[in-house]
């Protein structure tokens, strides 16, 4: 398995999720969709940090740093948080407006 | 001295006196008035020593007097400088004189005006513009001070400017005067063209370079008609000749030293200097054009005194006497006799502005203040002084021995004769007579006792002189309109003074005696005065079909020959308003103001396109976000790897 056949998947998974975005009505799967996006971007962290080889000045032989896996971990506890708190905003929005379908919340445009 | 010095200071102290009145008098010291004319008469008086001085040392000082360049154009010097000749000392002294004169006379006539120090500043800003005119060796110079004092008159037109008849006349002088200054700068721009392509270094535009050259044949043909047309149709505009008269007997409207000052001694004469500036220098090439300005003056001259004979107001009549005194004067320089013109210019700027200082003095002093002649009458027993005054100014004017008005205009009708202009000494004679006329009409209506009356005349109970402040210009002007002809040019030596002193000195032509036509324009004169005495007090009787001729003659001169009428409804109202302002309109309306509503509708309807995007719609916000991010991505990949 090299490195482009996972940046691929990441790179399916981002578009998967994009297009949910862009596309979905329903608050709810935009939300999901956003969480694909994530996983496409925090696949592709962490394939590079797994495929790159990073040379060392001090030794010859060559390293890897793993900053990018727990890059992975750090943004999974964060997105965590974020849909923590978009699902609250979504509770309220609902409670608001009755409706979860996105087309129908543009009441912010004035 | 330095000649030069002198001169610009004859110019620039009542252009101070003017900057000091209206911005320090004014601002400062409101409270106290007097300030202003001590301010302007003491530099007029300055200057009048000054000039009074090149004149007397004329002969001995330097007159080549170099100009210094303003702004340098490539191909094109704009330089300010001072041509002296004899013509230019004269008009220094004269215009100073008057004005001295009339600002002393104005301390007395306007001294109760809430606005007397305005007056004073303009009167000086005047007098500065005016020997500007006068000194100025550069024709755009020349244009320059030539609109100042159109400016100054338009001001002191207004100068009640509450009164809407008055600011009504100040517009309309301006407007007509500028009809003709238009072909006075034709005529600047036309030497303009030619000095840019000149290939020496002349500056064409300095007047004796440019009568040079026009005589050594740098221009066409075409262009010096056309340069002589323009600035002849300057000097029309500013000397209120036919067909742009209208606004001189309107321009009454004004304080009435200002109309001895501005409209009648010196302003309006700026026409007649202008054309003697320049004519006698290119006579020989424009004989066609010098014909014209001959049959130009006569004609106004005529029909001009025809008006003075039928109008009530007595400044209406001195105006329309101004303008018919201002027709000799062109006359007179159209048969090439521009020494008899400026020594007619000289003693009718003395016996004019006493004149009408005198209306000023009997509407000052009867209880009316109206300048009406039926308000008038029987004054000559109440304001005794006024009277005699006025009989020398009015014998002055009518031409009768040995007044000054006598002498420059008898000469101006023998430089007719000696030019077989026989058409235009008739048509001038003719004028001397109708001259008499009206001036002893107004002699009898407003201060004889005639039998006949006008219809509607009040005779005032009581009348008064008006103080000596009023009185000493007068008298000096009486003095003047009296002798002033017979010292400066006697036809014949009288021991201390030579013969035509003045037409030598300005180096003009000077005429033989001609004792049987100074014969004649005496008699015409004294038989004005007898003709009006026969009618006001043996009333005839007129057939009555020739009665009523005369009336309908009456009516159409009554109504100023309906030239006002065909101006303002035809010109204005038709040509002007209807057609000329209404199609501006439309193009203003269809072509620009739609351009710019296209270009807005425009902008407003392809705004709708983008508005789409704006609908608070998030996914379609991400979705423009993403496509950004992709553009700029690709871009990356393009350009910068």
């Amino acid at each position: 398995m090299s490195l482009n056949s996972v940046l691929l998947l990441g790179a399916i998974l981002f578009a998967i999720g994009l297009y949910g975005v862009m596309v979905k009505r329903n608050v709810i799967t935009i939300l999901m969709c956003l969480e694909l996006m994530f996983s496409g971007v925090i696949l592709s962290a962490v394939a590079f940090s797994r495929y790159i080889p990073i040379e060392l000045s001090s030794e010859s032989n060559t390293s890897f740093i793993l900053d990018g896996q727990i890059f992975a971990l750090f943004i999974m506890a964060v997105v965590a948080a974020e849909t923590t708190v978009g699902v609250a905003l979504i509770i309220c929005v609902y409670r608001e407006s009755k409706t979860l379908f996105s087309s129908d919340i543009s009441n912010l445009q004035n | 001295m330095n000649t030069e010095l002198i001169i610009w200071s004859i110019f620039g102290l009542p252009l101070a006196s003017f900057i000091i009145i209206s911005l320090g008098i004014r601002g400062f010291v409101p409270n106290r008035p007097l300030l202003a004319p001590i301010c302007s008469i003491g530099t007029s008086v300055l200057s009048f020593i000054l000039s009074l001085y090149i004149l007397v040392q004329y002969s001995s000082i330097d007159t080549n007097i170099s100009s210094h360049s303003i702004i340098n154009m490539s191909g094109l010097t704009l330089s300010f400088g001072i041509l002296l000749n004899p013509l230019t000392v004269v008009m220094l002294v004269v215009v100073t004189v008057v004005s001295i004169l009339v600002q002393f006379y104005s301390v007395g006539y306007m001294r109760k005006d809430p606005s007397f120090i305005r007056y004073f500043a303009y009167l000086s800003l005047f007098t500065a513009c005016m020997l500007g005119i006068v000194i100025s060796s550069n024709l755009i110079q020349l244009f320059i001070f030539w609109e100042l004092v159109g400016l100054c008159s338009y001001l002191l037109i207004g100068f009640w400017h509450y009164k809407p008849s008055a600011s009504y006349a100040a517009k309309k002088a301006f407007i007509v005067t500028r009809i003709g200054d238009i072909g006075f700068l034709i005529a600047i721009l036309v030497v303009v063209s030619v000095q840019t392509n000149l290939e020496n270094s002349n500056n064409i535009l300095d007047l004796p370079n440019l009568i040079t050259a026009i005589s050594n044949g740098v221009f066409s043909s075409n262009q010096i008609t056309i340069i002589s047309l323009g600035l002849l149709a300057g000097a029309i505009g500013k000397s209120a000749q036919f067909p742009l008269h209208v606004w001189l007997p309107d321009a009454m409207e004004g304080p009435t030293p200002v109309s001895a000052l501005i409209h009648a001694a010196t302003m309006v004469a700026a026409g007649v200097f202008l054309i003697a500036r320049f004519f006698p220098g290119i006579h020989s090439s424009i004989p066609d054009i010098m014909f014209l300005i001959a049959c130009i003056g006569s004609f106004t001259a005529l029909i001009s005194a025809l008006m003075a004979l039928v109008m009530n107001d007595i400044k209406r009549i001195l105006a329309y006497s101004t303008i018919s005194q201002l027709g000799f004067m062109f006359a007179a320089v159209g048969f090439g006799a521009w020494g008899a013109a400026i020594f007619h210019l000289v003693t009718h700027a003395f016996f004019k502005a006493l004149l009408f200082l005198l209306s000023g003095n009997i509407s000052h002093g009867i209880p009316t203040h109206s300048f009406d002649l039926r308000n008038m009458g029987q004054l000559r027993t109440k304001m005794p002084f006024t009277f005699i005054a006025m009989l020398c100014g009015a014998c002055s004017l009518a031409g009768i021995f040995p007044f000054s008005g006598f002498w420059s205009k008898d000469e101006i009708l023998a430089e007719a004769l000696s030019n077989q202009q026989y058409l235009i000494f008739g048509v001038l004679l003719i004028t001397t007579f109708i001259t008499s006329i009206y001036i002893f009409r107004i002699i009898h209506l407003a201060f004889l006792n005639p039998k006949k009356q006008m219809k509607g005349q009040q005779v005032p109970e009581k009348a008064h002189e008006a103080n000596w402040i009023m009185n000493i210009p007068i008298l000096l002007l009486s003095i003047a309109a009296i002798g002033i002809g017979v010292i400066i040019n006697s036809p014949i030596d009288l021991g201390l003074i030579n013969a035509h002193m003045f037409s030598s000195f300005i180096g003009a032509h000077v005429h033989d005696l001609n004792i049987q036509l100074m014969i004649i324009s005496t008699i015409i004169g004294i038989s004005g005065f007898i003709i009006t005495f026969w009618y006001y007090n043996y009333p005839i009787s007129i057939p009555s079909v020739l009665k009523n001729y005369l009336l309908k003659i009456n009516n159409v001169i009554t109504n100023k020959y309906y030239i006002d009428i065909i101006y303002e409804k035809y010109f204005m109202m038709k040509f002007i308003y209807s057609f000329l302002a209404n199609f501006l309109h439309k193009i203003d309306e269809k072509l620009i103001d739609n351009t710019v509503n296209q270009i807005g509708a425009t902008v407003k309807n392809s705004s709708h396109i983008i508005k789409q995007i704006q609908n608070g719609q998030m996914q379609v916000y991400a979705g423009f976000t993403s496509i950004g991010v992709l553009i700029f991505f690709v871009m990356f990949i393009i350009f910068i790897r």
